[in-house]
C-alpha cells in the first residue's frame, strides 16, 4: 500500500486546473490550509494544463470538468471528459481529483476510470471543505473514490479481473505476486485492483487505520458479506 | 412532304417552353444592329481577304499578255516617250492582237513623235489608253485626240481605296465633269473598255444590267432568242452599293464599281518585257487574238497599289511584294475577271442584298438556339456548336470561292456562337436546377423513410418502457397484489413513461441521441460506442425491475471498436439491443444475482452479450423485443442468439462484423 505518512511532510507538487476565479480561490485556500509546503501551479485551460503536466510531472491534478480547451473557447463538459481520457491514457499513474458540480458526466468513462492506475477521486462542488480536502488527499495518495458518479444502485459493478483477484486472495490465500502471475499483469496493477475493489466496497484506508484492522482482511470479509465470493 | 417539318417539331417541341426564343432573337437583332453600325466591317473585309487569299491556284490566263515597260526599256526615264510607244505598238499590232491597252496615266507622256502616236490612235480602234479623270488630280497622258476617239478609246483608271486602306474594288464607269457649268459625261473605265472590245469580238455586247439597270451587262449578241431566259445569254457584272457585303456606308463607293476577284496562283498572267519585245524576242501567238496590256513594270517608276493580294509579277525577278501590286497588274485582274466570267463562267464576287444578309444572320442565330438544346450534355453541345461554327465557315468559304457569293460570315458566326453559348448556358442551368429538384425529391424520400423509422422507434420505445410497466402491473394484479399504493406507484410510473415518449417525439429532431426507455437520459451517439454502450447499460440498470433487485455482482466490460461506418440508425439499434436485453433480465429473470454485460472485439467480430443467472427463458413466445432483434440481424447482417444456459440463466448475444466490407 502507499505510504500513509502525513502529506504535510512531503512537498507535493499540485496542479489546479480551474478557470472560474472564485472556485479557484476556494480550492487554493483548501490546499494551502492543509498542505503548508505544497508547490501549487495553476492552469486556466486544458491546453495550458497539458503543457504544465508534461513539464512539471505534478503529484496531483485537481481539475474541473467545465474548462475551456483554449482561452477564448467556451467551457464544455465534453472537452473535460476528453481531457481526462487523454490524461489517463498518457499518464496511467497520474493522481487525478475531479472537482465538479456535474460529476454525472463521468458515467460514460467509468470503465476507463476503473482501469486507471493512479488515484482518482470525484468531489461534488457542494461538499464541505473537510470532505473536499480528504478527496484531494485521497487522490494524492493513489486511492479511488468515485461514489459521486451516479451508479446503477443494485449490486456491485466489478470487472472480471477484480473478481478473480478477490477469489485468489481471499479463498486460495494468494499473495499479490502470485495473483499478478496468474492474471499476467504487473504487481502494481494488482495493487491497483485492490484500490478499486476497496472503492466499490466503500473501504477507505483512513477508516481501516482508525479501526486498527488489516485492510485486506476487511476487504475479503466485505466480499463474502456482499456475496461476491462464497 | 411534311417530314422535315415533323423532324423540326420533334427537335423543337419538347423544349419549346424553355427555348426562350425572344432572347435568341434579341441577340440576333443586336448583332444585325452592330453590323449596320459598321462594327463588323473591318472584320468582314478581313474575312473575305483571308478567304480569297486561301484558294486553289488557277491556270495562267489565256486571254491576256502583259508587256511590261521595264527598267531596261525605260532607261532611267520616269515615263515612256511617244516614239518608244509608237514603235512598241507597231511591233505588237503586226501580230494582230484583239485589243491593246496602254496603262500609262501617272504623268503625261514625254514629248517625242506625238503626231505619229495620235495618228496611230485615230486609225487603230483597238488601241485603248488610260487617263485619270477624277479629282483631285486628273492626268491626261495623251492629249490631242478627237472627242470621239476619247470616248471610245480612252478609259479612266482611277482607284478608290477602302476605309481600311486596302484596294478591293475597281471602277467600271463614272461621271466626269466636262466643263465649268458642271455638265457631266459618263465615261467608261480603262478595264471596261478593253474588256468590251475583246468581248465584242467574241460576240458579247455591253448593255444595262437585267435587274440593276445601273449595272454593266455583257449580253450575247447571238441573241437570247433561242434561250428561254435572257440571263442565260450573258452576265451581269455586280455593281457595288455603299452598303454591299461587309461595306457599311463606305463613302468611296460611287459611280459603277465592282469587287475584284483576283486571279489566284503564282503566275496569273503571261508577262513579256518591252525591252525583249522591241528586240523581237517573242512568239507571234503571244499577241495573236489576245488582250495585250502595256504598262510600267519598272519598280522605280511604277506605283504600288495596296491590294490585299500580293503581286506575282516579279516573284522571280526583282523581289516579290508582301502585299500590293502594280497598276498594270490590277488592270489585268479586272479585265481578266470580266472576260473569264463572260466566257468561262468564272465567279464574280456578288454581295447579297442587305435584307437577305440579315436573314442569313438570323437563320444562323436560330441554329445556335437549336444547338444549345441538341443533347443533354453541355460538353457535347459545345462540340456541336464548334462543329456548326466550322460548317458555317466552310460553307461560306465554299460559296465565295465557287459561286462568288459574299455572305456575312463573321456576323453570322458571331451570332451563332453568342446564341449557342447562351442557350447552352441556359440548358446547363436548367439541368442543374433539375438535378437539384431530383436531389430535393430524394431528400424528401429520405425524410419519409426517416419518419417511418421514427414511428417504428417510437413503438420500440413504448414496448421497452410503458408496455413493460403495464405488463408488470398486470402480473401484480393477477398475483393478487392489488394494494392501492402498488397500483398508484405503477400507474404513476406509467404516466411518467408515456409523457416521456411525447418528449422523445419532440426530440426526434435531435438525431444524434439515443433516448432510453425509462429516464430522460439522452445518450450522445457521437461519443465512442463503447462509452455509449456503458451509458445505456448504466441508465437501464437504474430502472426498477424485479429481476434487478437481487443482483449482487455486475461484471461489465465494453471493448472499444471503430464505429465510424455505423450510421445513427444502426448505433441506435445496437443501444436498443442492450437496453432490450437488460429489460428482459429485469422483467423475466427474477432472482438473478450475477449479471454479465460485455462487448468483446475478437478479430473483425464484435459481440454484445447480456447474461444472467436467473431462472432462464420460460416460454418460447417471440416477443416484440426479440422480433426487433431479428430486424437488427437483417440490418447489420450479424447473428442473434437468445438461449437458456445449461447452468440456468439466459444469454442474449449479438455478433456482427465491424468491417463494413463483410456486411455488404
Amino acid at each position: 500500500m502507499t505510504s500513509t505518512a502525513p502529506a504535510s511532510s512531503d512537498r507535493p507538487n499540485i496542479l489546479v486546473v480551474e478557470d472560474h476565479p472564485t472556485t479557484l480561490e476556494g480550492i487554493l485556500k483548501i490546499l494551502n490550509q492543509f498542505y503548508t509546503s505544497a508547490e501549487i501551479t495553476q492552469a486556466h485551460t486544458f491546453t495550458q494544463a497539458a503543457a504544465v503536466i508534461q513539464n512539471r510531472q505534478p503529484n496531483l491534478v485537481v481539475l474541473d470538468l467545465q474548462i475551456p480547451e483554449q482561452s477564448g473557447d467556451l467551457p464544455h463538459t465534453d472537452q473535460g471528459i476528453k481531457f481526462i481520457k487523454y490524461l489517463m491514457q498518457t499518464y496511467p499513474t497520474l493522481n487525478i481529483a475531479v472537482h465538479s458540480s456535474y460529476p454525472e458526466a463521468l458515467v460514460r468513462i467509468r470503465p476507463d476510470i476503473d482501469n486507471h492506475r493512479g488515484g482518482f477521486t470525484v468531489t461534488d462542488k457542494s461538499r464541505s471543505t473537510r470532505e473536499t480536502f480528504e478527496r484531494f488527499d485521497g487522490a494524492l495518495r493513489g486511492y479511488s473514490h468515485t461514489r459521486e458518479i451516479p451508479g446503477s444502485g443494485v449490486g456491485l459493478e466489478l470487472k472480471p479481473e477484480w473478481l478473480t483477484t478477490l477469489d485468489l486472495a481471499c479463498r486460495a490465500g494468494f499473495q499479490d505476486k502470485a495473483i499478478a502471475q496468474r492474471l499476467n499483469v504487473s504487481e502494481g496493477q494488482v495493487r491497483n485492483y485492490w484500490r478499486k475493489i476497496q472503492d466499490i466496497f466503500d473501504i477507505y484506508p483512513e477508516d481501516a487505520r482508525e479501526d486498527g484492522k488489516n485492510i485486506r482482511i476487511t476487504t475479503c470479509n466485505m466480499a463474502r458479506k456482499k456475496g461476491v465470493i462464497n | 412532304m411534311d417530314r422535315p417539318l415533323k423532324a423540326f417539331n420533334k427537335l423543337v417541341k419538347p423544349h419549346a417552353e424553355s427555348l426562350r426564343w425572344p432572347v435568341g432573337v434579341g441577340i440576333v437583332v443586336l448583332v444585325i444592329l452592330a453590323r449596320l453600325s459598321g462594327l463588323f466591317s473591318w472584320l468582314e473585309l478581313l474575312a473575305i481577304d483571308t478567304f480569297l487569299s486561301h484558294r486553289f491556284d488557277e491556270d495562267i490566263d489565256s486571254y491576256i499578255t502583259i508587256v511590261g515597260l521595264d527598267s531596261d526599256y525605260l532607261k532611267n526615264q520616269e515615263v515612256v516617250s511617244d516614239s518608244q510607244l509608237v514603235e512598241l505598238i507597231e511591233v505588237i499590232n503586226d501580230h494582230s492582237p484583239t485589243v491593246v491597252g496602254i496603262n500609262i496615266s501617272r504623268s503625261p507622256l514625254a514629248n517625242g513623235d506625238r503626231q505619229k502616236l495620235l495618228r496611230l490612235f485615230e486609225s487603230t480602234d483597238i488601241l485603248i489608253v488610260s487617263e485619270r479623270i477624277l479629282p483631285p488630280s486628273p492626268v491626261q497622258p495623251l492629249t490631242g485626240l478627237s472627242p470621239e476617239t476619247v470616248l471610245t478609246q480612252v478609259g479612266f483608271n482611277d482607284q478608290s481605296i477602302d476605309s481600311d486602306g486596302r484596294l478591293r474594288r475597281i471602277f467600271l464607269g463614272a461621271s466626269e465633269i466636262v466643263d465649268s457649268t458642271g455638265t457631266e459625261q459618263f465615261r467608261k473605265s480603262f478595264s471596261l473598255l478593253v474588256a468590251e472590245i475583246f468581248l465584242e469580238k467574241h460576240g458579247y455586247e455591253l448593255s444595262s444590267g437585267l435587274w440593276d439597270r445601273d449595272a454593266m451587262r455583257f449580253q450575247s449578241s447571238a441573241g437570247s432568242a433561242g434561250l428561254p431566259w435572257p440571263q442565260f445569254g450573258g452576265i451581269d457584272v455586280p455593281r457595288l452599293t455603299p452598303n454591299a457585303g461587309g461595306y457599311m456606308r463606305e463613302p468611296g463607293i460611287d459611280g459603277v464599281q465592282t469587287l475584284v476577284n483576283f486571279r489566284a496562283g503564282p503566275r496569273p498572267f503571261h508577262v513579256l518585257k518591252a525591252s525583249a519585245v522591241s528586240q523581237g524576242e517573242f512568239e507571234p501567238e503571244e499577241f495573236e487574238g489576245r488582250i495585250v496590256l502595256i504598262g510600267t513594270t519598272d519598280f522605280l517608276a511604277a506605283r504600288e497599289l495596296p491590294t490585299p493580294v500580293a503581286s506575282s509579277l516579279f516573284a522571280d525577278e526583282e523581289g516579290s511584294l508582301v502585299s500590293g501590286m502594280l497598276g498594270i497588274e490590277l488592270e489585268a485582274h479586272s479585265i481578266s475577271q470580266i472576260v473569264n466570267a463572260v466566257l468561262n463562267g468564272r465567279a464574280l464576287i456578288r454581295p447579297l442584298p442587305l435584307w437577305l444578309e440579315s436573314w442569313v444572320i438570323l437563320a444562323c442565330g436560330l441554329c445556335g438556339i437549336l444547338v444549345g438544346k441538341i443533347s443533354a450534355s453541355t460538353i457535347k453541345n459545345l462540340c456541336w456548336l464548334a462543329l456548326t461554327g466550322g460548317v458555317l465557315m466552310v460553307s461560306h468559304y465554299g460559296l465565295l470561292v465557287l459561286a462568288g457569293i459574299w455572305l456575312p460570315v463573321f456576323p453570322a458566326t458571331t451570332g451563332l456562337m453568342a446564341i449557342g453559348t447562351t442557350y447552352i448556358a441556359f440548358a446547363h442551368g436548367e439541368r442543374k436546377s433539375e438535378k437539384a429538384r431530383q436531389r430535393s425529391e430524394s431528400l424528401a424520400e429520405t425524410l419519409r423513410q426517416e419518419r417511418h423509422r421514427a414511428i417504428e422507434r417510437t413503438f420500440e420505445e413504448i414496448h421497452a418502457g410503458p408496455l413493460q410497466t403495464l405488463a408488470g402491473l398486470l402480473r401484480q394484479v393477477r398475483d393478487g397484489d392489488t394494494s392501492k399504493s402498488t397500483l398508484l406507484k405503477g400507474l404513476n410510473s406509467l404516466n411518467v413513461e408515456i409523457r416521456r415518449i411525447g418528449e422523445q417525439l419532440r426530440q426526434e429532431g435531435i438525431d444524434q441521441f439515443y433516448i432510453t426507455g425509462n429516464s430522460k437520459a439522452l445518450i450522445d451517439l457521437m461519443h465512442p460506442m463503447h462509452e455509449v454502450f456503458y451509458e445505456v447499460y448504466n441508465t437501464t440498470l437504474a430502472r426498477q425491475f424485479p429481476g434487478f433487485k437481487a443482483i449482487k455482482i455486475r461484471l461489465v466490460q465494453f471493448d472499444p471498436f471503430n464505429a465510424d461506418d455505423l450510421d445513427l440508425e444502426l448505433k441506435r439499434s445496437l443501444c436498443c439491443f442492450i437496453e432490450e436485453s437488460l429489460v428482459n433480465v429485469g422483467k423475466h429473470a427474477e432472482g438473478t444475482t450475477l449479471l454479465e454485460v460485455t462487448g468483446q472485439l475478437r478479430g473483425r467480430f464484435y459481440t454484445l452479450c447480456v447474461e444472467d443467472n436467473g431462472p432462464g427463458i420460460r416460454s418460447s413466445r417471440t416477443g416484440e423485443g426479440t422480433r426487433f432483434n431479428y430486424r437488427l440481424q437483417s440490418l447489420l447482417g450479424g447473428s442473434f442468439l437468445r438461449r437458456k444456459n445449461s447452468s440456468g440463466g439466459t444469454t442474449c448475444r449479438f455478433t456482427w462484423s465491424v468491417s463494413e466490407a463483410d456486411r455488404l
